[in-house]
């Protein structure tokens, strides 16, 4: 009787764990020197908020181990969550954001995509602040394997150097 | 029986090899075959037209014309800080983030080329970015000494990749007139593939139903046969009434049932004279004649009428009232002296009839003139 509780405690455990062993961890990031840079959200409101590296970590940080299309071996990233950004700003329920780069770049992603996978707005690299020169200070990071998954993301979705969050018209 | 023509009989030799079962299993292979072969076709040639597009259109395209927007952002800033006639800080904080996002372009430009057939064209195009990040670096390095003679030389190195950039361009759009090319001449195979596998499967439906129709018109010659050999073991050819095993175990039926009835023999008077006469023709018209009146009998008086053999024929009525039966002979009689006609003219015969009753010790018998006997 005693051997099938605990059977069954030892089942139960190791589904919670695959439950909650998901490739984004929440973590806790000792302060650093961030390279100057700032995100810009507009929320649902018209208020813009500027976030330097710094004031975005105040959100939950999370942290992700993964590679990307430019980089071969699996990197740590650290950061926040773009859901959370979102949600602070009233985007949560945006059908779609439109996100600027410092460059230019423009990208749309939709209400359906940021639901389905999670986006980490990244500041950290290896436990370094983010740079510029390697697509920082802020980018944004999807798990590969959920990223190969999903039939809405795609390397536009892997924003390099964001710069501005607003709802798309 | 005829024997096929040469063609025909080898046609039906092919059906009968593909309507084995080696030559259905053949038949599936073969169709499976030319599904997946096409479904495999187009689905390498969508693949390979996706990737065409993709890297075309945002790997080399779009980052050709992002590379001149990025060289020219880093000139802005050096052209307005020569305008101030000083490099402010605010100046060189975007200074130093366009020289960021130049490099990052052109290393993403890099990695995009490696493992590719490099042009020259292209490398021409890099190495001046790779100049003008070099220039952008040491010009931070040495905290924006001389900011005129660092315009001077971003201008040059600007205009020499302006130059090699539209060059790149250009051989980018003559590379998508190729790809265009290649995406029709896909198409133009495309199509032949489509016909070739829709001939294929033409043909093995065509086959299909050639099967399909030889069975059944097999099964409905089969049918005929058999109803024919079942017609033929009860009933007579000639008269179409029933024959003489059909009347034994008619007859057998009645006797075992218990019941009353009576058997009326009907025979023909001079039949071979009609035979050697009038031939054999009208010999066979008389007895088909004769068949019918006894069936029209059987069927009103609910009996039974045979042909026994030759000129002899039987009839079972379920009753034995000898007014009736009498009755029923001279009517027999009475549409047996008429005269009917046949292919070649009318004809008129007699016939004789006995009848006996099962419950009474008498029998009787009629003749039609003139006279025939029992």
């Amino acid at each position: 009787m005693n051997l099938k509780i605990t059977a069954m405690l030892f089942t139960l455990g190791l589904f919670a764990g695959q439950l909650h062993a998901g490739p984004i961890k929440q973590a806790t990031l000792p302060p650093i020197e961030h390279e100057q840079a700032a995100l810009t959200v507009v929320a649902s409101d018209g208020v813009e908020t500027r976030y330097s590296a710094a004031e975005l970590e105040m959100f939950p940080t999370y942290s992700l181990t993964t590679t990307t299309p430019w980089r071969d071996e699996p990197t740590v990233f650290e950061g926040v969550l773009l859901s959370d950004i979102l949600e602070k700003n009233g985007l949560n329920g945006s059908p779609s954001i439109l996100v600027t780069a410092e460059n230019d770049y423009q990208t749309t992603m939709s209400k359906d995509l940021i639901d389905s996978v999670q986006i980490l707005v990244v500041t950290r690299v290896d436990g370094k602040a983010h740079s510029r020169r390697v697509r920082g200070p802020i980018q944004f990071i999807i798990d590969a394997e959920a990223f190969a998954g999903s039939s809405l993301a795609t390397e536009a979705s892997l924003v390099w150097m964001a710069a501005r969050i607003e709802a798309a018209e | 029986m005829i024997p096929p023509s040469s063609s025909k009989f080898r046609f039906q030799r092919f059906l009968d090899a593909i309507a084995s079962r080696l030559g259905i299993y053949s038949a599936i292979g073969v169709l499976i075959l030319i599904c997946v072969g096409m479904g495999t076709y187009l689905q390498s040639v969508v693949i390979e037209l996706d990737k065409s597009l993709v890297e075309f259109e945002d790997q080399q395209v779009r980052n050709g014309y992002v590379a001149m927007s990025d060289v020219q952002r880093l000139v802005l800033v050096a052209h307005q800080a020569v305008n101030a006639g000083v490099m402010s800080k605010p100046l060189a904080t975007e200074f130093r983030t366009a020289a960021d996002i130049l490099y990052v372009r052109a290393n993403h430009f890099r990695q995009l080329s490696e493992g590719k057939e490099n042009s020259f064209i292209k490398n021409s195009a890099l190495a001046t970015l790779d100049e003008i990040v070099a220039l952008a670096d040491d010009t931070v390095s040495n905290d924006f000494q001389d900011c005129d003679l660092v315009f001077k030389k971003l201008i040059s190195l600007s205009s020499k990749a302006r130059e090699n950039l539209v060059q790149f361009l250009d051989e980018m759009r003559r590379q998508a007139d190729l790809i265009t090319e290649q995406q029709a001449g896909v198409m133009r195979h495309q199509q032949f593939v489509v016909l070739a596998n829709l001939a294929g499967l033409t043909l093995v439906g065509s086959g299909a139903l050639l099967l399909l129709r030889r069975e059944v018109l097999e099964r409905r010659g089969r049918e005929i046969a058999e109803r024919r050999s079942e017609f033929l073991a009860y009933f007579d050819s000639l008269t179409e009434i029933p024959n003489r095993i059909q009347f034994q175990d008619k007859l057998a039926e009645y006797i075992q049932s218990g019941a009353h009835f009576a058997l009326i023999f009907i025979d023909l008077d001079e039949f071979k004279q009609i035979n050697d006469t009038k031939g054999h023709s009208a010999g066979d018209a008389t007895l088909k004649h004769v068949g019918r009146i006894l069936q029209d009998a059987a069927e009103n008086n609910f009996g039974f009428a045979a042909r026994l053999g030759g000129d002899e024929f039987a009839f079972i009525v379920p009753t034995v009232d000898l007014v009736s039966l009498e009755n029923l002979c001279k009517e027999l009689l009475d549409k047996g002296s008429r005269y009917f006609d046949y292919e070649k003219g009318q004809l008129k015969l007699s016939f004789s009839i006995g009848d006996l009753p099962t419950s009474k010790s008498r029998a009787c018998c009629l003749t039609s003139a003139p006279a025939g006997q029992i």
